[in-house]
């Protein structure tokens, strides 16, 4: 056993990270946790449910940003992004929260398992009521991707063959950019803080740790692990107004004659 | 071991400092329990005995290798010290929880935490990965367990939830912090005060809120980031539970059993979810998992009130509303919910307070009777009634001083303990602990667990399938697997006793057997390593009789071992896990010896000797597998009482199968030198007590 450290109460407040992060929400002697950068939620999605698969959307953008590093940064985003072949829907009122979801994505993608480094998240309130004691949060796979456009390095891009938003991790410059333009709260880029880079749900096209093949043809780590399929993956790109159609009934109606909760919404 | 983080957190209140253990030097022991009785014997083995409320006891809070990793209900927690609850000793003792904690303690980068001495004011312990502070709990002390978390959230988090939040390491978590904490009821040492996490996960036995409470503690907070959970087979484990969830669950929305077992389906791997909240059910509700739990045996409500009850939690008052109100009404939950916000051991109520009720019918407990008391029995039946009660424990005025020691030691106070645990009045069978309804006289195996270790074993691995499934068809006898085939499954898995469904005779010569001994070995070494220590939950585990399975055979012993192997990358075997177990229990009995513990002692309450059982959790039937006249058949044990001479010449069977003097009890030296123990074995030689 080993001498470890006299404590003292508010040493590991931690000094602030990146240049980006501000020191909002800090109240010496009382907050211990930093809060994530600002994201940006003033955005709205205007296209329709109209939209198939291979619907493209148009926004020119040019975005320029200065790491906390020496190096500066200038890309141009696409005009135009191609719609992803495939999107992930829950049905928050009948996830359990048991969060083994979360647990497989980072179990197949980086072979260990940690809440943080999964690509979905559920966060839990015991103390709610049904059904505003769940979220349930997965990447929008975004018809206009925020994240793709605030990247400066062109990590952040589409994958040509799947239209799959995805990072190319050694571009990355973890300058959480991307994290802060993310519409989703939580946010839907995920810090990889070991590896020095952002990441995000590729819809399992890069799980070296499965056995299984991912991909817009593939398998999907969380909707296989979950208990009571309440995580789908679908080829139809989701309603787009108010997100909506990423969080649909998946509920039958034996669901409701088990007594586990309503199958109508 | 893979899965493992690699280190405990040990906390000394008396001087404010924190170390760390390298969790490779107690690897051995696999996980939770084992580590438990481990460190405590390091660190405590020799002071014995000493007071639970001592400053040198030491409590442990341990997770399990597998926790967090996709291995199925391993998220658990381990609580281990000595506890004020067992009577008339205050036996070195365990309980357990669901809910976060586990893992997010884990996330932190942390395999458990060792608590010692005692904070000379109120304090908590809050840890953020690697940080470690131990605030002071002025504003927290006189909350209630709900409160305190919630405080604590908001204090830890800045109560920004739903976004991502930094940890002092640079990494980011979404989640609220998991807490432990005490009521008032944990401050004022109550020996029936528990430990809480969230709404309704208690470590409800024993009485670690007191012991909380003696040290000046009132909550341990975690949160987390850093922490990776290393695996070292990911494609065998991913693999493994769905092999596991396909074949030994199936999808609940369209699958079929093979056979019903009725309610006794409820406790196997393939029990529905929210089988146990038991209270008013709503239409708008969820089913709530613990996390890593594909069966989700908690509810969510869409009032918010009963979020997490299960058990008996939610049924310990219905009786009462269900008289007053002709029906279960939300009066049920809200009762229910004080277990929680409280933080009281709801076993303890659901005797309690039916005694009180039946000295008040005898005209003994009451307003200006000798024990006298203004509780207001009018009032049986709301849940003011129960806080009421509680309030009075939490003042220690009225009856409630008496009762917040426990229904035992009030009972003593009151000059009636020895006269009720004669009669069955206090139905408290074994070392001050409640009877849970799974009676000695009739569910054997329940009640020798129980009082050859040190507490009510709330153990259901063979519960739900020679009782609640006979139950389910005792009117009609018209039983879908039969008797002979239960036997015949567990004969088939029980390693290392295997080939021996006699094991499985429940019939009243067939509790003294010699088979019967070897299936509460199996019991006490299977529980003590596969579940206590690996984490496998009780109410999914053992998965020895299960209708969605193939065959109706559960994934016991295969599972366990595949999930356990796929984990922490080594190749053990079933039974070779049994033996950690039983090294464990080993352990376990030295430290109750050095306690105090003598064969001479481990006897029921009169009452379990003396009275016929004669109804109970089940109504007036209490079926169980038998072997009789050549035949197997479920049948009714009422009537039966324990004989006291079998009974001991059952203690001297288990003694020897287990390598123990037959006399004291006690193991003997080349048990523990077997077993790699040298060094208990010389503990106990030291002070005379090797068997």
């Amino acid at each position: 056993m080993s001498e470890h450290k006299k404590v003292d109460r508010r040493n590991f407040i931690k000094g602030l990270g990146t240049g980006i992060i501000v020191g909002a929400g800090v109240t010496a002697g009382a907050t211990m946790l930093v809060p994530a950068p600002t994201q940006t939620l003033t955005e709205t999605e205007t296209t329709s449910k109209t939209i198939t698969s291979q619907t493209t959307v148009t926004m020119p953008t040019t975005t320029t940003a200065t790491t906390t590093a020496t190096k500066t940064t200038t890309t141009t985003a696409p005009l135009t992004f191609a719609s992803s072949k495939g999107y992930i829907v829950v049905d928050p009122k009948k996830c359990v929260g048991c969060l083994s979801c979360m647990a497989a994505c980072s179990l197949v993608h980086e072979g260990k398992v940690s809440l943080s480094l999964s690509r979905i998240q559920v966060l839990n309130n015991p103390f709610e009521r049904f059904p505003e004691d769940i979220t349930q949060e997965q990447c929008k796979q975004c018809v206009n991707p925020p994240c793709v456009t605030a990247c400066p390095t062109g990590a952040l891009h589409i994958d040509p063959a799947t239209g799959v938003r995805v990072v190319d991790k050694e571009k990355c410059i973890l300058c959480l950019r991307c994290f802060a333009a993310c519409r989703n709260v939580p946010s839907m880029m995920i810090p990889n803080a070991a590896g020095k880079y952002m990441q995000k749900c590729d819809l399992c096209m890069d799980t070296p740790y499965w056995g299984e093949k991912g991909g817009v043809d593939g398998k999907h780590a969380c909707e296989e692990a979950c208990p009571v399929k309440a995580i789908k993956f679908v080829k139809e790109v989701p309603e787009q107004l108010d997100m909506s159609g990423y969080y649909v009934n998946l509920r039958s109606k034996r669901w409701e004659e088990l007594g586990l909760g309503p199958a109508e919404d | 071991m893979k899965g493992h983080m690699g280190k405990i957190l040990r906390v000394n209140l008396t001087n404010k400092t924190v170390k760390t253990i390298d969790t490779t030097q107690y690897e051995e022991w696999g996980g939770g329990h084992g580590i438990g009785s481990a460190i405590f014997w390091d660190l405590v083995a020799s002071q014995l005995p000493i007071s639970p409320y001592d400053p040198k006891n030491v409590v442990t809070i341990m997770t399990s290798p597998l926790a967090g990793t996709l291995a199925p209900t391993t998220g658990r927690t381990e609580v281990q010290g000595l506890g004020p609850q067992p009577y008339p000793i205050e036996w070195f003792t365990r309980s357990n929880f669901g809910g976060r904690f586990a893992v997010m303690l884990k996330n932190a980068g942390w395999d458990g935490i060792v608590i010692e001495g005692k904070a000379d004011k109120p304090c908590w312990v809050n840890i953020v990965d690697d940080d470690v502070d131990i605030p002071d709990a002025a504003d927290l002390w006189g909350l209630d367990a709900w409160e305190t978390q919630e405080e604590i959230w908001r204090e830890v988090s800045g109560g920004k939830f739903g976004k991502w939040v930094e940890t002092s390491t640079g990494r980011y978590t979404t989640q609220r912090p998991a807490v432990i904490a005490i009521s008032q009821l944990g401050e004022v040492q109550s020996r029936i005060a528990c430990l809480m996490h969230d709404a309704g996960n208690g470590a409800g036995q024993g009485g670690f809120g007191g012991v909380f409470g003696a040290k000046n503690l009132k909550a341990v907070s975690v949160i987390g980031a850093k922490g990776a959970i290393e695996v070292a087979d990911p494609k065998a484990l991913f693999e493994t539970w769905k092999w596991a969830l396909e074949n030994y669950r199936g999808n609940i929305e369209t699958r079929k059993p093979l056979a019903s077992l009725g309610s006794g389906e409820l406790l196997t791997f393939g029990g529905s979810p929210t089988v146990g909240y038991m209270g008013l059910r709503e239409k708008n509700m969820r089913p709530s998992g613990c996390t890593g739990c594909p069966k989700a045996c908690r509810a969510h409500l869409g009032s918010g009130i009963g979020n997490e009850q299960q058990c008996v939690e939610s049924v310990y008052y219905g009786s009462y509303v269900g008289a007053r109100y002709g029906a279960i009404t939300i009066e049920n939950d809200i009762a229910a919910d004080l277990t929680g916000k409280f933080a009281i051991n709801a076993y303890e109520l659901m005797k309690i307070i039916p005694y009180l009720q039946a000295l008040n019918a005898m005209g003994v407990l009451g307003k200006g009777k000798p024990i006298d008391t203004d509780l207001s029995f009018d009032m049986l039946g709301t849940a003011a009634f129960v806080e009421e009660l509680v309030r009075k424990m939490i003042k220690g005025k009225d009856i409630g001083l008496a009762l917040r020691e426990g229904g035992v030691r009030a009972a003593k106070q009151w000059g009636r303990m020895e006269a009720d645990l004669k009669t069955g009045l206090l139905p408290y069978a074994y070392w001050g602990y409640p009877e849970h309804g799974y009676d000695p006289r009739t569910e054997a195996e329940w009640g020798y667990g129980s009082i050859l270790g040190e507490r009510d074993i709330n153990e259901h691995d063979f519960n739900s399938f020679v009782f609640w499934y006979p139950l389910s068809f005792f009117a009609t006898g018209d039983y879908p697997i039969s008797a002979k085939e239960v036997a015949q499954i567990c004969s088939e898995k029980l390693v290392p006793y295997t080939g021996d469904p006699l094991m499985l005779d429940y019939s009243n010569e067939g509790i003294y057997s010699d088979h019967f001994v070897k299936l509460v070995a199996w019991h006490r070494h299977y529980t003590r390593f596969w579940k206590q220590s690996i984490g496998f939950c009780d109410w999914a585990f053992a998965d020895l009789v299960n209708n969605y399975a193939p065959n109706n055979r559960g994934m016991t012993p295969d599972g366990e071992v595949r999930f356990f192997n796929a984990v922490t990358g080594k190749n053990i075997t079933f039974a070779e896990g049994m033996e950690i177990g039983r090294r464990i229990w080993n352990l376990d009995n030295a430290i109750w010896i050095l306690q105090g513990r003598h064969r001479d002692m481990v006897k029921y309450s009169d009452y379990i000797y003396d009275v016929p059982w004669a109804g109970g959790i089940g109504g007036p039937a209490y079926p169980l597998p038998m072997y009789v006249n050549g035949e197997w058949k479920f049948a009714n044990a009422v009537g039966r009482k324990i004989d006291r001479a079998k009974f001991e010449d059952f203690k001297t069977k288990f003694y020897t199968l287990e390598g123990w003097n037959t006399s004291s009890g006690w193991p003997t030296r080349s048990t523990l030198e077997a077993l790699n123990l040298k060094h208990v074995a010389d503990q106990l030689a030291a002070k005379g007590k090797l068997g």
